[in-house]
């Protein structure tokens, strides 16, 4: 039996392709096949370091099978080209470089270089997957037509954990909550929800509150940005949870009236899918992946002015009428995404290769 | 202009698959001019001095640079009388009352304390300032430096001759 082992740029809790990679590493271990995660370590949080192997100690023979997560360009592509073993790419997508210049010129760098170099890379591979149609179709415009569309996986036992109780303590009084979850950095365009929630907050209703869970680390200039500006507006109740673990992050599900997005570019967006998994609506813009995260449920927008995002806003969280049809639509996704089989899924897309 | 002022109607909104931007536009319209009636609304700075300037695709010099004006536009700290409001309830008035009542007693005080953090805050933005100008001059004078020396590398036959002879 070939080892199967998977290569990515790094690892931390909380990432969603970390997360699909972990369950790809349970299912392999669970079929007794011999399997590592191998990264540049110096991208890999120290809680999760035990998961993880160095790219340097990476080897494998012909007949093995190297996975590999792109979504930057990194040691991880070098290595993963670099090998003899049969080669599976998996396209997560890539940033435009344009929505980090100015906030982090090295990252943008690497994310051009990554979007130039994801041609030869796919061509190199003997396999190529996306986690989105919308994945698959930068590929294709890139002349990658055999794509295998693998939808990112969610684990709902991350959820299992008992609910971190210190967030109900830290928002003892419910109020209308509008909460987005995500790393922080450009390209999610937090910017438009601060601004529209100043809207919401000033002139509809006051006792309502903002909460933005995810890391400030990937890119501390956007951040930065993000912190004058809710000051420069002078809006309330707009909290920085900042990164929260999995038990943390289902209780502040549980305290979300709406969930929001207004992120510009997404390969898929597994937020979307944690958000109706918890049965919280959520309202999201037409953008990239995410109408297929959402799967024809809860609410797409587009070309809305701020002070027309908070008045939708306001109708999602008072309408019983709309918020019904939105509950609706999102009960269904649930059951598709509860009735996913990511075994069968992986044997399937790994046919031919063990 | 934005199209909220044009009254140019372009917005997509998708419930369950379904297009309901006809059916809700115009109760979305009526919200926003009530909205727009609000004695509270938010306040936008000019875009130039806007924090929402520094993501105009900037390089990381620019970004700095921005950030520099932006942070001497704000090192002040504000001690015009807040918005004092009762928030709801039959109390509202009483409870209103006794806040700017409170405010008079703590102004003194606050203005006090305003007033020195304005002087630190001063203070580190200035820092902050003579040490970029600092840091330029070394890196203009590294510059100058590395050219001179790449020129008179260039002028005695440059490195390929001197790879030679050894």
């Amino acid at each position: 039996m070939p080892r199967i082992d998977q290569l990515l740029p790094g690892f931390a809790e909380g990432d969603a392709i970390s997360a699909e990679v972990m369950v790809f590493d349970g299912i392999l271990r669970k079929w007794g096949i011999e399997t590592g995660i191998y990264t540049d370590m110096q991208h890999v949080a120290p809680e999760v370091r035990h998961l993880c192997r160095d790219l340097g100690e990476y080897q494998a023979e012909r007949d093995d099978v190297a996975i590999h997560h792109y979504s930057i360009w990194s040691k991880a592509v070098d290595a993963f080209l670099g090998v003899a073993a049969r080669k599976v790419l998996v396209y997560h997508n890539i940033t435009p470089a344009h929505f980090f210049r100015g906030f982090d010129d090295d990252l943008a760098d690497q994310l051009t270089v990554a979007r130039e170099k994801l041609g030869e890379a796919a061509r190199k591979a003997d396999r190529v997957w996306a986690d989105s149609a919308f994945n698959a179709g930068e590929l294709a415009e890139l002349g990658i037509d055999d794509v295998h569309v693998f939808p990112l996986l969610f684990n709902p036992k991350t959820f299992d954990a008992p609910s971190g109780d210190n967030v109900f303590n830290k928002f003892p009084v419910r109020i209308p909550t509008l909460t987005w979850v995500g790393r922080l950095v450009p390209n999610k365009r937090v910017e438009d929800l601060i601004t529209a929630f100043a809207w919401y907050n000033r002139t509809i209703n006051p006792r309502s509150r903002l909460l933005l869970i995810g890391s400030e680390r990937s890119c501390p200039r956007y951040y930065l940005m993000l912190r004058m500006l809710v000051c420069e507006l002078k809006v309330p109740n707009v909290c920085f949870e900042r990164y929260a673990s999995p038990a943390k992050l289902a209780a502040y599900y549980e305290i979300t009236d709406l969930f929001v997005t207004a992120s510009d570019h997404e390969g898929y967006c597994l937020p979307l899918v944690e958000a109706i998994y918890k049965d919280v609506p959520v309202l999201a813009k037409e953008r990239g992946g995410m109408p297929e995260a959402l799967g024809g449920a809860g609410v797409l927008y587009d070309d809305l002015e701020p002070e027309e995002l908070a008045a939708l806003f306001d109708i999602l969280l008072t309408d019983d009428a709309v918020r019904a049809d939105v509950m609706q639509s999102q009960e269904r996704r649930k059951a598709e995404i509860a009735g996913r089989d990511p075994e069968s899924e992986l044997r399937e897309a790994l046919a031919g290769l063990i | 202009m934005r199209r909220v002022e044009t009254g140019e109607s372009l917005m997509k909104i998708k419930i369950a698959d379904k297009d309901r931007a006809s059916d809700l536009e115009s109760r979305i319209r009526q919200r926003v001019e009530a909205s727009r009636r609000h004695d509270d609304l938010p306040k936008f700075l000019p875009r130039n001095l806007a924090s929402l300037s520094l993501s105009d695709e900037l390089d990381r010099e620019g970004y700095l640079e921005k950030l520099i004006t932006l942070l001497w536009y704000r090192s002040d700290i504000d001690t015009v009388q807040p918005r004092i409001s009762g928030g709801r309830g039959p109390l509202r008035g009483l409870l209103a009352w006794l806040r700017r009542l409170a405010w008079r007693f703590l102004q003194y005080q606050h203005d006090h304390t305003a007033f020195q953090q304005n002087v630190i805050n001063t203070q580190i933005t200035s820092t902050i300032e003579f040490m970029r100008e600092s840091h330029r001059k070394e890196v203009d004078a590294l510059q100058r430096r590395v050219d001179e020396l790449e020129a008179r590398v260039r002028h005695s036959g440059g490195p390929e001759d001197n790879n030679a002879t050894d």
